[in-house]
């Protein structure tokens, strides 16, 4: 297959036949970056692509690893481009839009993209077409319970898994925001195992610092940006509402359902619910008609900002209390705002790497072949910023009732 | 985490008259493993743990818990624990205490960190091991450090019904 990123991507018999499966054939209507087409409209890619992107990485870097000698066997390559290809084939519609609601919703809160993964693996005519894998030798791979050797779930989740290496460079050439491009050859190319670690060498410093920065600026430009998360914001709402009235799938009913019934679980089902409902009653006609119309809901408060010296720390402590489910009421009541009409988020902290010794930071391994946590290394300008992250707390609520929010919000929180 | 899953949290480590610590390995190791074992006793959390170095880990559980330091001293933080979730807490509170009687270790994060592996090897790990024997074998393949202490892991997992 031809990809505007990396050019021809080969696939061996088995894995067309698992790309032409009804299952995965799905991921073609899903889009890769939910809502963000309404403030980036080349953003219409899918996480069809993004899959065979994620694929393409995962074969050069175990390629990388089979050099080194942390691999050996050619069925591990194989078992882990088959996990690369179809980790997110189990992905909701609107992609991570739709992953809070139905996952709150669902029995023990366990129902998220990745359980769908599994499940599809294990139970539609993907299994079939695994051959001579058992479904648990691909699934384990994606839910990390892969025990063999640590560095399997690095590659699927650490601070530089394939994963994100992809979907960087993907959002970055279809949305037209730059930041996201980043030295993926040279970072495969300087790939090292130490400890247990993933690592690069020295000569790659540059790559990997610039792969941190990208992911950071990606993330403040385009999947934090605010219109993209208020859209956000209405879309979960509207689908918590249809599975409350029992007309929108749930995660039991997810699983229940037939391949091709399944197929058709995507961003064109959302957008057909929408249109069945748009004359229910209110809020959720409301919502879905502002939703139809690119009717943006109002930003009120926001505090953000990069946290350094902990400035920032006391009123976006505060400012998450919106969260805690009897503060939001009081919130409520205090301002008049019906709570269907008050929307926040405070997605986590989000830090240039993980702390040094945490289980999925990045390591460097200097020239002298000594080895340590890129934050500890002190010619790296990471280390510099390893305290820093990226704090964002932020209410929405429609233009109306702006003015009482903003009143309440100072008497509940006093900010 | 939801707004909800990570206030219960709070709640539940108040329970346990522990502050939600992340300055260094030690407690950000005793976060993870007590957050994977609460969920395995019956705390709905809807964290989704994986294999790393050091055992089972999740990467949201790291990043709530930086989230969660700043705001714990925040007043009405906390949301109500149900009973069940309080006996959960209090399960896992004996079972912390009576590891430390047991291993031949008493800090709380050796003791943890073998509890939580094992118990992940037994319960999620891929290859599953086919029974108890072969399960212990495979586990201290992975961490040999444990060596003295698996098997008494093994029969206290099985004493609080956790295999």
């Amino acid at each position: 297959m031809y990809d505007p990123i990396y050019g021809y991507i080969g696939l061996t018999a088995q894995e067309v036949k698992i790309v032409d499966t009804m299952a995965f054939q799905r991921l073609h209507n899903i889009r890769q970056l939910g809502t963000a087409f309404f403030v980036y409209p080349g953003a219409t890619h899918s996480r069809f692509s993004h899959s065979l992107g994620t694929m393409f990485l995962m074969d050069r870097v175990a390629q990388r690893l089979r050099e080194l000698g942390i691999i050996n066997d050619i069925d591990e390559i194989r078992r882990l481009r088959l996990a690369a290809l179809l980790h997110d084939v189990g992905h909701f519609p609107f992609s991570h839009c739709l992953e809070l609601p139905i996952k709150e919703h669902s029995n023990k809160k366990e129902g998220n993209h990745e359980k769908l993964s599994v499940h599809i693996i294990h139970k539609t005519s993907v299994k079939d077409e695994l051959d001579t894998y058992k479904p648990s030798d691909i699934s384990s791979i994606i839910t990390k319970e892969y025990v063999k050797h640590p560095i399997y779930s690095l590659l699927i989740s650490s601070d530089m898994d394939v994963d994100r290496m992809d979907y960087l460079m993907r959002d970055a050439h279809e949305t037209g925001v730059s930041y996201g491009f980043i030295d993926v050859d040279r970072l495969i190319r300087t790939l090292k195992v130490t400890e247990d670690h993933l690592a690069i060498e020295d000569k790659g410093r540059q790559a990997l610092e610039n792969f941190l920065l990208a992911r950071y600026h990606m993330y403040q430009v385009i999947y934090y940006h605010k219109t993209v998360v208020g859209f956000e914001l209405m879309l979960q709402r509207i689908y918590e509402k249809l599975m409350e009235k029992n007309v929108a799938y749930d995660f039991d009913q997810i699983c229940k359902l037939k391949e091709e019934e399944l197929y058709d679980f995507n961003d064109s089902y959302v957008w057909h619910m929408l249109k069945e409902h748009k004359k229910d009653r209110k809020p959720l006609r409301e919502l879905i008609s502002r939703f139809r119309k690119r009717h943006r809901l109002k930003k009120v408060k926001e505090i953000q900002g990069i946290s350094i010296s902990g400035a920032q720390k006391p009123s976006y402590s505060k400012m998450s209390m919106v969260e805690v489910p009897h503060q939001l009421k009081g919130l409520s009541t205090e301002s008049k705002v019906p709570i269907d009409w008050i929307f926040y988020k405070t997605p986590k902290p989000l830090s240039i790497l993980s702390k040094a010794d945490d289980e999925t930071a990045i390591w460097i391994v200097k020239e002298d072949g000594t080895s340590m946590p890129i934050a500890q290394d002190t010619d790296s300008i990471i280390s510099n910023l390893y305290n820093s992250c990226f704090l964002s707390a932020r209410v929405y609520t429609k233009d109306e009732y702006e003015e009482q929010l903003v009143k309440g919000i100072k008497v509940c929180f006093e900010i | 985490m939801s707004g909800e899953s990570k206030f219960r949290l709070l709640a539940a480590f108040k329970h346990l008259n522990q502050k939600i610590d992340m300055k260094d390995f030690k407690s950000r190791l005793m976060l993870q493993k007590e957050t994977y074992l609460l969920q395995e006793m019956g705390l709905h959390l809807g964290h989704a743990y994986g294999w790393y170095l050091h055992g089972p880990y999740s990467r949201d559980v790291a990043s709530d818990g930086f989230q969660l330091v700043s705001i714990q001293d925040c007043k009405d933080s906390l949301i109500p624990l149900s009973k069940s979730d309080k006996k959960h807490i209090n399960k896992l509170k004996e079972l912390i205490s009576e590891a430390q009687q047991t291993f031949s270790k008493m800090d709380e994060d050796y003791c943890l960190e073998l509890l939580a592996s094992l118990h992940f090897v037994l319960k999620h790990g891929y290859p599953h091991p086919k029974n108890e024997s072969s399960a212990l074998k495979q586990f201290l393949a992975l961490k040999p450090k444990f060596s003295s202490d698996a098997k008494k892991a093994l029969h206290l997992l099985k004493e609080y019904n956790l295999t």
